[in-house]
């Protein structure tokens, strides 16, 4: 049985560009660039650049509490507090509560919090233990699921970098399948000390300010915080509401490099197989594909590998950028965040530049792009690599 | 033509072999590998040694990593349920509630102790690295989801298997439920495979995957 | 410095090697001077890199900055007690 399209019916996101789709998209449009040294959280690092959102937990806490009233009881959790925020923004028209599925993704969960908690936890001062009710990475979904009045199934994904672009793949399957009938789909992850020091360890940040990919100067990544939800729905449903689709999931794949924890394989096999993959559900061939939306996070390893793997399944690299170059790299939040971006580009005819560089990678020849262009867009293969070999590619297209 | 246009649940879906690893006893389809009753550590190292896999790595892991490997060792043994399926088609379904708790903890201790991170220990404090891990093992290339759960989800296992089998094309999934939390852990694992005498009972797996005894 | 003292640090080298990077049921006898690290050897990667690194750091308070420097100074024991004199 033929369940056709499934659309993308709304969508909301909060980063270093904008605290709605509506900011989001003035600063694509207008080239604004989004990496910097920290304002609002005190994390320390001043020696590092960020992709940081612009509202301290306070001010997100004024927001959420206008939005949901005084009686709704808010997380602690950053990551929990922008995921309520860029969930209610896609959510804005009412729910079917009784039928959307939320499947949120998220690899720093309440960590953000119980960093700041864990030296009383651990000298036995358990005065704010319940707040350990927010470290689980899945908390924060049912935040959100409590939020817009979800009462079917919620599920937390948690696949590292390729996280919620795993949770958009499974949100189609579930509606394909006809096991749900809306589903919003996403992920969160907040800026925190244990993340970065983590980074820093694996040597793995921009040392030197705001990240270079896919040049031969690169030298490491900017770490982002964002959140990022769609609503996603059969076409059909969709019409018969009333609502017309932004954008359609034309298909993902995720496969497995199999070759390092944090390194891809020099050929970029995982890379390749799900994009070649997710191509071909989506029934598209590789010469029809307009822009990709890189994972470009401007390591040593990714963007040597990915453009490897770009080569190797396009006899011509279509145009390319990463925008982590202008959000930083949101982690679990990459996937979609850089979905609600490419269906954004898709809308406004652009292809927003990451990082200018004026010569490829050495022994490659493709090059993204070097300035903001302007054109339409059919379609956007999007990448999100995990840790973990965990490697998603997924295709977004017109409305 | 797109793929996976079609309602997956026509076919059944049949369970070829358990895995059950609890209380330091790791069993195969009822049959007892190994048990142990030490500290955690002690025990995982027991059952992995009665898998008589040679693996330097393994004792570099971590615990959520070794205890996936055991848990999945069985399949892969040379008449193991897994040893006639295509690297490239075997996918992976993981759930779990602590995810990388047990890691995150260490990572937490000694960047408080000692002042700077370990990237041994950070790589690790993500719930999807022992699936990682298991891949780099075994070569597996196919699809892989890890989700969280507040305890074992029958029925989203149930759908998760589906979709990786008819609409991923995978031709067999390793379904586990992986826990480890508080020097504690436990898994449940399954091979599941789509086919025509499905034996996949939700009332039945509720009770094995369940069951603390 | 004496050739003892050279010994000395490789034997330490090898026990700092062995418990910082876990490796469990590897005793300091079964490692060469210069046992390749990496690959066919001890079987280290490139997180293990990074580990030793801060070792360096932290027991001989000798910095690498790039990591890519790493793999040349970590080929064997006795190529890092030879940095490590060097550079103390």
């Amino acid at each position: 049985m033929n369940t056709g399209r499934i659309a993308i019916t709304g969508m909301g996101a909060i980063c270093a560009l904008g605290n709605d789709v509506d900011a989001l998209t003035k600063s694509l449009v207008e080239g604004t660039r989004g990496i910097k040294p920290l304002e609002h959280l005190d994390l320390g690092f001043p020696e590092l650049h960020f992709g940081e959102v612009a509202l301290s937990n306070a001010e997100l806490v004024q927001e959420l509490k206008a939005l949901l009233g005084e009686e709704f009881a808010l997380p602690l959790s950053r990551t929990a507090l922008l995921a309520l925020f860029a969930a209610l923004s896609a959510t804005r028209e009412a729910l079917d509560e009784n039928n959307t599925v939320v499947i949120s993704a998220s690899t720093v969960g309440g960590m953000d919090l119980s960093e700041r908690l864990f030296a009383d936890w651990k000298a036995g001062e358990m005065t704010q233990a319940r707040y350990a009710a927010e470290h689980p990475v899945g908390s924060h979904t049912s935040f959100v699921a409590d939020a817009i009045g979800c009462k079917a199934m919620h599920t937390t994904i948690s696949t590292a970098c390729s996280s919620s672009a795993n949770a958009m793949i499974l949100g189609a399957q579930l509606l394909r399948t006809g096991r749900a009938k809306r589903v919003l789909a996403g992920g969160s992850d907040a800026l925190c000390k244990f993340t970065i020091e983590g980074f820093k360890a694996l040597s793995a940040m921009d040392t030197t300010g705001v990240t270079k990919p896919f040049s031969n100067e690169r030298n490491g990544m900017n770490l982002g915080e964002a959140a990022a939800y769609l609503v996603m729905e059969r076409e059909a449903d969709a019409l018969e509401a009333g609502r017309k689709p932004l954008a359609f999931f034309a298909g993902g794949a995720n496969r497995n490099d199999a070759h390092h924890q944090t390194a891809t394989s020099p050929e970029g096999n995982g890379p390749y197989l799900a994009m070649r993959d997710a191509l071909e559900i989506a029934g598209l061939k590789p010469d029809e594909v307009d822009h990709i939306n890189a994972h470009g996070t401007g390591t040593d390893n990714n963007d040597i590998t990915e453009l490897a793997a770009m080569e190797r399944l396009f006899r011509k690299v279509p145009q390319y950028t990463t925008t982590k170059a202008l959000t930083g790299h949101t982690l679990a939040a990459a996937g979609a965040l850089e979905a609600v971006i490419s269906i954004i580009c898709m809308r406004e005819g652009i292809v927003p530049v990451g990082h200018a560089t004026s010569a490829a990678i050495t022994g490659h020849t493709a090059m993204p792009v070097a300035q903001t262009i302007r054109r339409p867009l059919r379609n956007v293969l999007s990448n999100s690599f995990g840790f973990g070999g965990n490697d998603t590619a997924i295709i977004l297209m017109g409305s | 033509m797109q793929r996976g246009s079609s309602f997956a649940s026509m076919e059944a879906m049949r369970i070829l072999s358990t895995t059950i690893y609890r209380n330091g006893r790791f069993s195969v389809d009822g049959k007892e590998l190994a048990r142990s009753a030490g500290d955690l550590d002690h025990d995982l190292t027991k059952a992995w040694t009665a898998m008589e896999v040679e693996l330097p790595r393994f004792v570099r892991m971590d615990r959520s990593s070794k205890l996936v490997s055991i848990a999945a060792a069985p399949f892969f043994a040379a008449d193991g349920a897994l040893s006639k399926y295509p690297k490239d088609r075997i996918g992976m379904v993981i759930m779990g509630t602590h995810g990388s708790m047990d890691t995150d903890q260490r990572y937490l201790d000694q960047l408080e102790a000692e002042n700077h991170a370990s990237p041994g220990l950070f790589v690790y404090t993500l719930p999807n690295i022992a699936m990682g891990e298991l891949s780099i093992q075994h070569g597996l290339h196919g699809s892989g989801l890890c989700l969280l759960s507040d305890a074992p989800d029958i029925p989203q296992l149930h759908d998760a298997c589906d979709i990786l089998l008819h609409d991923h094309d995978m031709e067999a999934v390793i379904c586990g439920w992986s826990n480890i939390f508080a020097g504690s852990a436990e898994a449940t694992f399954m091979v599941v495979t789509a086919g025509k005498e499905g034996n996949w009972d939700n009332d039945e797996l509720e009770r094995i995957f369940n069951e603390h005894g | 410095m004496s050739t003892d003292s050279i010994t000395t640090l490789r034997q330490d080298l090898k026990a700092q090697i062995i418990s910082h990077l876990n490796l469990e049921g590897r005793t300091v006898e079964s490692i060469a001077d210069d046992m390749p690290l990496f690959d066919e050897g001890l079987g280290l990667d490139s997180i293990d890199v990074l580990e030793l690194i801060v070792l360096m750091d932290k027991h001989y308070g000798v910095r690498i900055a790039d990591p890519k420097q790493g793999r040349e100074v970590f080929q064997s024991v006795a190529t890092m007690a030879d940095h490590i004199q060097a550079n103390r």
